[in-house]
Order: C-alpha cells, then structure tokens, then sequence
C-alpha cells in the first residue's frame, strides 16, 4: 500500500539525501535513523545487509573519528586544538551518523526491490543501456570479489601453498591474493558486462519482474517525509 | 588479433540457419571451431558481441561456463527467470530444468552448483532467451553423458525449433542423439586459423621424463562423511583404500560428491566425520592442505595463482622447497610435457581455454604430491589430447604417484585403463551397465 512509484523513489531519496547532507545536529540525525530509518530497513528485511555494513564499515570509521577528534585534537573542525573534546566527540558522531544514514537511504532504494524491477525503476530515471549496466556491475562486483577471492584461497590451499591453516598463514595469503583477485574482477566483470549487453539480459530482467507503478499515497507519504527532513536541516542553515 | 570474416564470407552450409537442427562443429584444437562459433554468435571484426534484438539473437556459450552465468542475482530459479523475460511460462525449459535436477534446486545459489549443473543451468538459461543460434563452445562436455543425451533430445522438440544449434564438443561420439548435420570449422577451408597461429602451438609429448620422484603411498578411506547443508549428505560413510600404480577412475552422475570427495582427499573442504589414513598414518588433510594430494579443479580458471605460465607451474614446487637448477629442470620438463615450453612467458588469461586447462594441470603435477587429482582434465581437449595426458597420467603412476581422475569421458576412461568406482547417493556402488566404455 506504501509501495512509492519509481519518480517518487528517485525524488524521496534524493531529498532525504540532501537533507541528511545538510544536518549538523547529530543527535537529530541519530534519533531520526533509529526511529525512521531502521523500522523502514526491517519492515523490507534489510536489517541484516545494513547491520553488517555498519558493523563492518561505519562503526570502526566511528571509533576511529571519535578518537581523532575528541582525544587527539579535541575539538570540533574550525576550533582550537583542545578547546572543547565534547564538541569533537559530537562531530565524530554526525559524520558517521550521516554515513548510516546514507548508507541505510541508498539500500532503501535500491536493495528493496528485485534486481529486474530496480532495471525498471533506472530506466524510469532515464538510466540508458551503459548506465545500468554500470550500476549492475556495482551490485555483482562484491559478490564476485566474495567468490574469486575463495577460488583463489582454495586453489592455493588444492595446490600445497599454504603450509597449514593458522590464523598467521592465512593472513599472510592476503597479498597473493590481490594481483590474481584484481585481474579476475576486471576479466569476468568485462566478460559479464559484454555477456548481459548482447544478449539483452537486463532488458530481459526487466520484463521479468516490471516495476511496481506505487500507489498515490505511498509517493506522498515518502516523498513529504524525505522533504521534511531536507528543510528541517536547510531552516537552520539560511535562518 | 585478425579481424573476423562477416558470416556473409562463410561457404553457405556454414552460414545458413538450420532451425531446429543440431549441426556439429567438428574438428581439433586450432582448427578454428571458437572463432567460427563466435563469429555465428555475432562477434564483430572489433571483437565484441554485436549487440542482438529480439528476434534475432545469437548466443555464444563459452567453454568456461561459471562466465555464462549472468550473475545478476544469486538465486538458481532467478538466472533462468531473467533469461525468459516477459514469458515466464515456458513448459520446455520446466521440463528441462526437471531432467537436468535443477527444477527442486531453484533457491540455490548457482555458483553453489557442481561444474556440470552449472553447464546444464547455463545451457538451459541460454536456450529460455529463444536465440536464433545457439552456438555451444564445449560447454556440455562437463556433462553425464546420459544427461546430456535428455537435454539434447528435449532441445530438439518443438518449442525451442527456431534455434539453430551448432555444437562443439569432443566427446560427440560418446552421445547417443544423432547430429543433423556435421560442419568443419570454415576457417580450415579459408586458408586457416589466423587468430590462433599467433600462438606458438605445440602438442601434449608424453614421451618427456618427468622429474619427479616420490614415496609412494596408499590412501585409507574410513567412513567419510560430509553435507555442505546440515541433514542434507553429498558423501555418506565413504570407506575404500587406494592404493598408486593403477589410476583410480571416479564416475558418477553430476552432482553425485565426485568433486567434494576429491576435495576432502587435498584438504579443501574439512572432513566433519570419518578418517584418513595416509601410508597408514591417520592425517587431516585440511590442516596441511595439497600437501599429500593436490588438486587439479574442473575449473581450471580458479586455480591459477600467478600470471604467467612459467611462475604458475613453478609455484607449487618452489613452495615445496625445490629452488635454483632442480626447480627449473622441473618445470621446462613439464613445460615440454604438456607442449607449453614457448608459453613459458604467456600471460596465462591471454591463452585459449584449451591452453589454459592445460597450465592448469601442469602446474598440479609440477607440485610432485604423492598423490594428484584431475578433475575433468580432458575438457576441451580433442581426442590427441587425450591420448597423450592418458600416456601422461599413466607415466606418473609409474613413478610411484597415486592418481584419481575424475570424468565423463568414456573414451578416456577407456584410455586410463584405470580400477573406476562409481559414486551415487554418497556412497561407492558398483558400476552401472550403460556407464561402461
């Protein structure tokens, strides 16, 4: 019932990515990503691919951020060094706040819906041929990485490279596998892009699986969301 | 590389559409089958696929079939549904999907698949696309022979009768459908081959001595166990001793654990139950991996960990410890062996598939494990080839190697001349009557 149309989407994100762009009151910005954005993840079953992504990525640039500016410079951007840890610790927080958030708008928008509907969806955007091809790779690019990189682990270990399966040995496999890793993204990502292109296979996706036109009220719900946020972060700005 | 011809250049019974035919490309490694093959598909004198529409699609499958999965989405049922597009009730492909076994693995991960249904999905997938050429590059070759007789005999029916089917595949005369049409590579009758003459070609010369000299072993299997999902066993209560100076020969149908036993063997996977004894010494593979056995993968593409050939074979010796004028004694040895000594310096992902498989088996016997596994060594291999890697495989057991390999080929099952077990259920059973060479 709250499905939006494909403009809508496109609009409602793009406002919401503005508007979180804009913020500098970290606490809002938290409280808005717990209480909005995260029910929103979970009711389309996203909680899973956002919390590893935030665990992974956005909590350890965090920790990182939270010991620069609090402990090491002490203070926010643009103030004496040591002038005022707590405004450090609170700049920390709003970049990787802002970072969840972006992170959790842009899986909102693209991983909630099946891959031939988001094709639709980019061709309603205007997206040609090349660009979707583009974006498809972005999507397969980390699970080939995932696969080509225990190919290569497995190969090494099916060929008596590896001495035994220590935590030491296996970290010291790392720079083997980069050269043959990088070689094979480009090979296979060259292959598949060419493979989809001749063989008309994300026009085919598309046809599979057509985008949802939305509902009126979904479009709205989230398209005055999105723009109630943005100008909650633009009033203080140009007041 | 030399520009293709247009299809307009062929001689006319290479060129015109037979629809509803299968013709088979035949002819040996060289003789030009890929390049004719590719150019039916549509490749451009640029050297990409010309870009097809609806109603006139033409489709390339390489030999390589893990690069004809589009990858879009990771779900087996998914790859085949993005290739029907807009019909999505197409009663041939469910049908072929339920010959293949794939009809009940649609939530799969087809990566997850073994190398033979991956060859049937992509086979499968390719043909939901309703292409005018299918054109069919050695890919089946991984298949049962049975299975691939059913998926051959369920493409000819009616459903699929506008696609001209042009198929290269070196083990056709293992296959009980009859061809419509036989077709040598055009390229031959125009004067050759230009593309791959660049290469410097030589045969497989199973008359070098290889330099390897080992301790032979028996191996003991006892009771091995595994499942890649819990309840859900490829492998159940393996037991058998293996013991070199014969090749030990694996069949059984795809997906039947052939490859994941062969796994277990080198260490790759971690055996959850059972034992195995190495010269009578209970060992755990995968905490000294590829040490005693090495693998050689159906894929012969994941197992490339260098760039160019000469430091790939090198490699697996050198981790061994060997250096200086033994390592290389060894490796031109086995260059020679397997006709790759001008390759020595080839970047290996600039070789043809066929060279490349056969680098990648270099490179497992250079290591000089006491025991070697070759699974579907002979892939895009002609029946030359063949002969020569049986002669090859034959010379390691004379050296005291233990050698297990894996295959559909009846013909080179025939040439081992090997002590074959047949796999099914998870289990060895004796070997059934229409699976004898």
């Amino acid at each position: 019932m709250l499905t939006p149309n494909p403009i809508a989407r496109g609009l409602a994100t793009l406002l919401a990515l503005i508007g979180t762009f804009l913020a500098r009151d970290a606490m809002l910005v938290v409280v808005v990503y717990l209480l909005v954005l995260l029910p929103l993840l979970a009711c389309l079953r996203l909680t899973r691919t956002h919390t590893k992504f935030v665990f992974v990525g956005v909590l350890p640039l965090a920790v990182g951020l939270v010991i620069l500016w609090g402990l090491v410079v002490g203070a926010a951007p643009g103030s004496p060094h040591g002038s005022a840890p707590a405004e450090g610790v609170k700049h920390a927080i709003l970049v990787s706040a802002r970072l969840a958030m972006i992170a959790g708008l842009f899986q909102l928008c693209f991983l909630s819906l099946p891959f031939g509907e988001l094709m639709g969806v980019l061709a309603k955007w205007g997206v040609k041929s090349d660009g979707q091809i583009l974006i498809a790779s972005a999507f397969t690019v980390w699970p080939e990485l995932q696969l080509r990189a225990g190919q290569i682990v497995t190969a090494r270990y099916a060929r008596g490279l590896v001495k035994n399966r220590s935590l030491l040995t296996t970290a010291r496999q790392l720079p083997f596998l980069l050269r043959p890793l990088l070689t094979w993204a480009l090979h296979t990502g060259i292959l598949r892009a060419e493979m989809w292109h001749q063989q008309n296979l994300l026009e085919k996706a598309r046809e599979a699986s057509p985008p949802r036109n939305g509902t009126v009220l979904g479009s709205a719900v989230f398209v005055i969301a999105a723009a109630a946020w943005l100008a909650v972060n633009l009033f203080p700005l140009i007041r | 590389m030399m520009p293709n011809p247009t299809i307009s250049e062929f001689p006319d019974e290479a060129a015109s559409p037979n629809p509803g035919h299968i013709t088979a490309v035949v002819g040996s490694n060289f003789s030009g089958r890929s390049r004719f093959l590719k150019t039916r598909a549509g490749l451009e004198h640029h050297g990409a696929f010309r870009r097809a529409n609806h109603d006139d699609l033409s489709v390339y499958i390489r030999p390589e079939v893990d690069l004809s999965i589009s990858g879009l989405r990771p779900t087996t049922g998914a790859e085949v549904s993005y290739h029907l597009g807009e019909n999505q009730q197409r009663e041939g492909i469910s049908q072929l999907l339920r010959v293949a076994g794939l009809a009940d693995r649609l939530e799969q991960n087809p990566t997850t698949l073994s190398g033979g249904e991956q060859s049937a999905l992509v086979f499968i997938s390719k043909l939901g696309l309703n292409p005018s050429v299918l054109a069919v590059d050695c890919a089946l070759e991984q298949l049962h022979p049975t299975l691939k007789d059913q998926l051959l005999t369920e493409a000819k029916r009616g459903e699929f009768s506008r696609t001209t089917f042009l198929l290269a595949d070196n083990r056709l005369a293992e296959c009980a459908v009859p061809m419509d049409a036989s077709l040598e590579s055009p390229f031959q009758q125009m004067g050759g081959n230009d593309d791959e003459k660049q290469i410097p070609l030589a045969p497989l010369d199973s008359s070098v001595t290889l330099p390897l000299n080992v301790n032979p072993i028996s191996i003991e299997l006892n009771e091995l166990t595994f499942a890649y999902k819990r309840g859900n066993p490829v492998l159940r209560d393996i037991s058998g001793k293996l013991t070199p100076g014969t090749i030990h020969v694996i069949r059984g149908r795809n997906g039947a654990g052939k490859s994941t036993l062969a796994k277990l063997l080198c260490g790759v996977l971690r055996c959850p139950s059972g034992s195995i004894k190495c010269g009578g010494r209970a060992v755990m593979p995968y905490y000294e991996p590829g040490r005693i056995t090495a693998y050689h993968f159906q894929f012969a593409d994941s197992q490339f960990v260098a760039r160019t050939v000469g430091e790939d074979v090198a490699s697996g010796p050198a981790a061994r410890g060997l250096a200086g004028t033994t390592l290389a004694a060894r490796v031109d040895a086995i260059l020679a062996a397997f006709g790759l000594s001008a390759l020595k310096e080839a970047e290996i992902f600039d070789l043809p598939y066929v060279l490349r498989k056969r680098v990648a088996i270099a490179a497992t016997v250079a290591t000089g494990a006491q025991w070697m596994i070759f699974d579907e060594p002979t892939l895009g291999q002609d029946e030359q080839s063949c002969r020569s890697l049986a002669a090859i495989l034959s010379q390691l057991t004379s050296l005291g190697i233990g050698v297990i390999a894996i295959s559909h080929s009846r013909f080179f099952v025939g040439l081992l001349k090997g002590q074959e077990h047949y796999l099914e259920d998870g289990i060895f059973k004796p070997m059934p009557k229409e699976v004898k060479p």
